[in-house]
């Protein structure tokens, strides 16, 4: 299964409904993904057991995991064209 | 969710500020005299802002959802505020944009992952073009309160 990391400053708000909210849009789709969520300061340390991280702050030091940085999860404005781009890092058709 | 436990028409604000710091230091006032939040929660929440800002920019308005960590919570609710004129706010990951915010959901959260549903319903009104607008038009807080609470229902979580 491909796992996904969802940062936010502090992980209190943001990071858990980003989480849900792409869980549930590539279920929708008919893909399982693991979906785990960590404060943007511990991302350089969570980075290697994930194929991809998902931020709405910038993270750095997460060496060559590919990195969306977006917060089209929560205002809805670009939402599509990331789910495609998570999609595509993910090899998932 | 427990509509009750996180919205109340006290909670509801209809501000004249001036800035940031007098949306912030106008809705902690309510929520601190209530016992919602910390006499530390202001300090925080700021503290917080300047570092995570958190400003949104919809399809329709900007938005904001200041939080701080949930030491500083006492009671969990939500602050919901139309403003009479915006003030900006740096956008969340994007230091060199600002939003001019016109709605804030000041949150007080303390177990974020039995918050699920709380979050989801903010989330949905803030990409909800026509909700954002019914709540910056309604005319008194028990309208908003109803606005947001047969969205929750809607959303059923």
């Amino acid at each position: 299964m491909k796992r996904i990391l969802v940062a936010c400053g502090t992980a209190i708000a943001t990071s858990t409904v980003v989480a849900k909210k792409i869980e549930e849009v590539l279920g929708n789709k008919g893909y399982q993904v693991y979906v785990d969520q960590c404060k943007a300061a511990e991302a350089p340390s969570k980075a290697a057991n994930f194929d991809l991280i998902v931020t709405t702050t910038p993270v750095s030091g997460i060496g060559d995991v590919p990195v969306i940085q977006t917060v089209s999860f929560l205002s809805g404005v670009g939402m599509d064209q990331d789910i495609q781009k998570i999609m595509d890092i993910l090899g998932l058709e | 969710m427990n509509f009750d436990a996180f919205f109340s028409e006290d909670l509801v604000f209809f501000l004249n500020a001036s800035s940031q710091e007098d949306v912030f230091k106008q809705m902690f006032h309510r929520m601190y005299e209530q016992g919602y939040v910390k006499e530390s929660y202001l300090k925080a929440l700021s503290e917080r802002e300047k570092v995570y800002p958190t400003g949104i920019q919809t399809e329709h308005i900007g938005v904001a959802i200041p939080h701080t960590d949930s030491i500083h919570v006492n009671k969990e609710s939500i602050g919901v505020a139309v403003l009479e004129r915006s003030v900006s706010f740096i956008h969340m990951g994007m230091e060199e944009h600002t939003v001019e915010a016109e709605i804030i959901f000041m949150l007080a959260i303390q177990k974020p992952e039995r918050q699920l549903g709380v979050l989801q319903v903010i989330t949905g009104l803030i990409q909800n073009k026509e909700l954002l607008q019914s709540i910056q038009m309604a005319e008194n807080k028990a309208a908003i309160i109803t606005i947001i609470q047969e969205y929750s229902q809607k959303l059923n979580v």
